[in-house]
């Protein structure tokens, strides 16, 4: 056919061409894995970090691979499989992580593989709607007490995942069962969002980052949030330990490696790592999305994994997600 | 005897009972067992509803008049036997799409594919396979920079 | 709002940003037609682009991606039935029938057109009423939904012909139970999983739609080619593409669907719950109910109408759903998550403030919606004879084509070779559910509205404290539900009237 004729010598000049483009197809100077899907929060991250690295110049190039599905189990499999083979591969996780481990959702721990360094964090925070009545946090904590389905919280994940347990732990520390809590499941931060607008609900657990959008937006006030000290750039919004009630959450987001992680490989993540905190790029990154920096190395970080696995082991026992153990 | 109208919802029968009998046991957390509507609630529902519009319609195939049934169904031999190796090839592309990497895969994938539809033109065969893959490996991992598999045996 | 307007024509009309439009309906448009690709991963990929353009710039590049990729989304729906996109799969229904019957040329340039008129109408109801339609977004809570979601299901008595409606409403089982398949979102327990870690996020949308279309059909035309006369499979036919001109008549019959269908979308569109999807499902099913009774059966076969109606819903819903995103800060859609997270990297916040805050980004992006759509229009239709010569591939390579394209569109989203096999596995039943004369789209349906009906149904029953008097509490929810019941019933009165007359005539 007259078509394919002509493509004859195109055909010539693209092999020849991808023959001499997929050298560098192989893994680049730093691989990033990513556990979920494009846009997503690991995702943005990822690109975050390995955009910094590049325009600072402390790497040369950086590819990604996203690869979801099972909760980011997919990814830490493939992760632990391919080892070192592969190359220098990063992936990048957050919380989710322990939880998941702990609920059994994913057949891994963080202790399948080599933490290398925490990068940035989040918190949760409480929101109501500006014409609410409950004015301060203490005005839910009381109307939890006096009838616990009076207070709806809405979170953006299903029951039983972060936003659930964080709104669980706060009212824990504040005497109330968790188990008490109304926590009502919605697909995504945005449509919990709605749910709260629209007045289904009173209360939505969500992560800082999307509770500041809707609070500067002017429809909503956020009643306190789980750092453990006030927010430089918010200090105006009370923590719960500034309301007397001992709890603190952060979601971090770090990056993994492989579980036989040679060391002289991890010091020089970590040394890349480390040199970009310093830099303008990564700055410019972190204010552009709203981050906290929150760097954390190998051994800092560990501990406050363990810490953090500790915590919510504790209150999904409580709440029934997990059996205790035997 | 099975006429073909009744091969239908007879199957699906099967395929709902199977799935009510999932349903009844999915587990349910200690604190679903107090309410009304739970992970199973729906579930039911739908295997109860199935199952009863499965035998309505078995029902009503069995009670109306016998009619011919039209023999303009026939399918031809070596139909079948093309849509099995396509489908063979689909599933041999699956398995080989990892670890023997985008290109070689989806290039033979292309190529066998042709040639169980019965192409023979050697030009064809080469041409609208090989540089459709590269066109394509290119444009996805040069232009809008998604990574592909470049194959797992070779890494 | 006339100011607002003209900000917004200055910023769009600026060189720049028009190149922009046109670079993004070109890329949107190429997207969307590789299946799998949607304008979710458009945009996504578009945004480290976007960010050395300037906020205004990258939006309107971004929603140029946004339009292209549901117009590229329609071609391959109505070309070769694989639809790349949630929001045209209900364009194949008689699009593809079109296609088959030589009318590609019409086929597209229906799609072009309805397409156009449904974003323009989207776009200037936006432009008007974006901060009253706020409310309305806010207005609907989950127990609307839920039976707004029935009201859709009772679409399904618009796909069944007479004789059909139990096999209809088997495979809307079918579809409903496929997707309780995974992880429930209102417990965490997972159901029908069987073990299988990939089975814990549910089965993706994509993968049911192109594996019981697209890869179906090329399996059905494989095991059962139209008769030829005598001619081997291999010789491409010279299809006729049809010219893309449309009668007078054909303008006057589709012009009041094209119409309604644009502001039933643009409705549902504004609802943060519903989307392009349920719009388009929504506008054939009421085309197609609205039709008169000789029409009505053309409906699946290759009707104007039937086309005409999706295509201008899921495109005015589009518009209407970036009203909560700018309005409210509140994402509809995945599509619309991921513009918010760009819109919050450039520093504006959306919502009420946005209007005084950051108007000519407000404005920017509603004006170039509308040039958007021109310039899709401009674009693409000159270009419809080259697409529609895809058809004119033969056979045996379209169809390992198709093959293909469904295979990788799927995977590019998920990279999992796991759904490949159950692709291929799907494909099969769909097989032979089609020789079995069982209808596709209803299960289409019960899947995509077994998802969103579940969890809103819950959700309902949480926020009520476990009654049911969600369902008649407020006026919107026991409207909305007693619509459906009536459309439910409607042809139920044309059945008995039928009897009626028969038993007359007897």
């Amino acid at each position: 056919m007259k078509l394919f004729k002509s493509f004859k010598s195109v055909k010539t000049t693209i092999i020849a061409a991808s023959l001499v483009l997929s050298s560098p197809l192989a893994i680049a100077d730093t691989h990033f894995l990513i556990p979920g899907g494009p846009g997503g929060g690991w995702d943005t991250t990822a690109r975050g970090i390995g955009e910094g690295l590049v325009k600072s110049g402390i790497e040369g190039n950086a590819s990604f691979q996203n690869m979801s599905g099972g909760g980011g189990g997919r990814a830490i499999a493939y992760l632990i499989e391919s080892g070192t083979k592969k190359g220098d591969i990063l992936m990048v996780n957050s919380t989710p992580i322990v939880l998941r481990a702990l609920s059994g959702r994913i057949p891994y721990s963080y202790r399948d593989l080599t933490p290398v360094a925490s990068m940035v964090a989040d918190y949760g925070a409480f929101v109501v709607r500006n014409d609410s009545p409950f004015k301060t946090w203490e005005d839910v904590i009381k109307s939890i007490k006096e009838d616990p389905s009076s207070i709806k919280v809405a979170g953006g994940s299903a029951r039983g995942s972060m936003d659930h347990l964080v709104a669980a732990q706060a009212v824990k520390a504040a005497g109330i069962d968790g188990r008490r809590l109304r926590y009502i499941p919605y697909d995504a931060g945005g449509k919990a969002k709605a749910g709260l607008l629209s007045g289904e609900v009173n209360l939505l657990s969500t992560g800082l980052s999307e509770a500041l959008e809707v609070a500067n937006g002017g429809q909503a006030r956020i009643l306190a949030v789980t750092s453990g000290k006030p927010l430089p750039d918010y200090p105006e919004i009370p923590t719960l330990k500034s309301l007397g009630y001992d709890m603190e959450f952060v979601n971090w987001r770090g990056l993994f490696a492989a579980p036989n992680l040679p060391a002289e490989k991890l010091a020089q993540y970590t040394k890349k790592l480390r040199e970009l905190q310093s830099t303008p790029e990564w700055e410019a990154v972190r204010a552009r999305n709203g981050w906290l920096n929150l760097f954390q190395e190998k051994d800092e970080f560990i501990k406050s994994l363990e810490a953090q696995e500790a915590q919510l082991k504790v209150v999904m026992e409580e709440l029934g997600f997990i059996r205790a153990a035997r | 005897m099975m006429n073909r109208e009744l091969l239908g919802p007879s199957l699906f029968l099967a395929l709902f009972t199977l799935y009510a009998v999932v349903a009844w046991q999915i587990p349910l957390l200690p604190f679903e067992e107090y309410e009304t509507v739970t992970s199973a609630t729906l579930p039911k529902v739908y295997a109860g509803f199935g199952i009863v519009v499965c035998l309505l319609s078995i029902g009503s195939t069995l009670l109306k008049p016998r009619e011919k049934t039209n023999a303009g169904d026939v399918l031809e031999k070596s139909h079948m036997l093309r849509t099995f190796g396509l489908l063979i090839l689909m599933v041999i592309y699956s398995a080989a799409l990892e670890p023997i990497g985008f290109l070689i895969s989806t290039s033979a994938f292309l190529l066998a594919g042709f040639f169980v539809m019965g192409e023979r033109r050697k030009g064809i065969l080469l041409f609208a396979s090989i540089p459709v893959a590269v066109v394509f490996w290119f444009l996805m991992t040069q232009v809008l920079g998604i990574y592909l598999v470049p194959g797992d045996l070779w890494s | 709002m006339f100011d607002g307007i003209m900000l917004g024509l200055s910023t769009v009309l600026d060189f720049n940003n028009l190149m922009y439009v046109i670079a993004g309906c070109l890329v949107g448009t190429f997207i969307g037609m590789l299946p799998g690709l949607g304008p979710i991963t458009a945009i996504a990929l578009m945004i480290p682009i976007t960010y050395s353009i300037g906020a205004d710039s990258g939006m309107i590049l971004m929603a140029g991606v946004y339009y292209g990729a549901i117009f590229g989304g329609s071609t391959s729906s109505i070309l070769i039935n694989a639809p790349g996109v949630a929001g045209t799969v209900a364009s194949s229904f008689d699009g593809y029938p079109l296609a088959k019957q030589g009318h590609a040329g019409k086929a597209l340039a229906i799609a072009a057109y309805s397409s156009f008129i449904g974003g323009t109408i989207g776009a200037i109801l936006l432009m008007v009423a974006a901060p009253l339609l706020a409310k309305v977004s806010l207005s609907f809570q989950s127990p609307d939904y839920v039976v707004l979601m029935f009201l859709g299901l009772t679409a399904i008595a618009a796909f069944s012909n007479k004789g059909q409606f139990l096999k209809a409403m088997m495979m809307t089982v079918f579809g409903l139970m496929l997707a309780t398949v995974g992880i429930d979102p209102s417990s965490g327990t997972d159901r029908f999983t069987f073990g299988q870690p990939d089975l814990l996020d549910g089965i993706s949308f994509l993968l049911v739609a192109m594996a019981t279309f697209a890869l179906a059909e090329a399996l059905v035309n494989v095991v059962k080619p139209e008769k030829k006369d005598a001619k081997n499979i291999n010789d491409s036919d010279t299809p006729q593409i049809g010219s893309t001109k449309l009668s007078k008549a054909e303008v006057k019959e589709i012009a009041p669907v094209i119409g309604r269908s644009s502001i039933l979308g643009f409705i549902v569109g504004v609802l943060p719950g519903a989307g392009a999807t349920i719009a388009s499902f929504m506008a054939y099913a009421t085309e197609r109910n609205l039709a008169p009774k000789g029409l009505k059966e053309k409906f699946g076969k290759g009707s104007l109408r039937g086309l005409a109606a999706p295509e201008s819903a899921n495109n005015a819903a589009c518009t209407g759903s970036f009203v909560p995103l700018l309005t409210l800060g509140i994402p509809g859609s995945g599509t619309t998550a991921i513009m918010l997270g760009a819109l919050i990297a450039y520093g504006i916040q959306p919502g009420p403030m946005l209007m005084q805050e950051n108007p000519s980004v407000f404005w920017a992006v509603i004006v170039s919606m509308y040039f958007g759509n021109i310039v899709l229009l401009i674009l693409n239709l000159p270009l419809i004879p080259y697409f529609a010569k895809v058809l004119a591939m033969p056979k045996s390579v379209l169809t390992v084509m198709i093959l293909f394209f469904s295979l990788i569109g799927v995977y590019l989203v998920s990279f999992n070779t796991f759904d490949l096999f159950m692709m291929v596995g799907f494909a099969v039943v769909a097989l032979i559910l089609r020789l079995l004369s069982f209808p596709m789209a209803p299960l289409l349906l019960g899947f995509i509205l077994g998802d969103m009906i579940e969890r809103n149904f819950r959700r309902s029953m949480m926020i009520s404290d476990g009654s049911l008097s969600f369902l008649w509490d407020r006026p919107l929810t026991l409207s909305i539900f007693i619509i459906s019941i009536l459309v439910l019933l409607f042809p139920l009165k044309d059945y008995l009237m039928q009897r009626r007359e028969d038993k007359a005539n007897a």
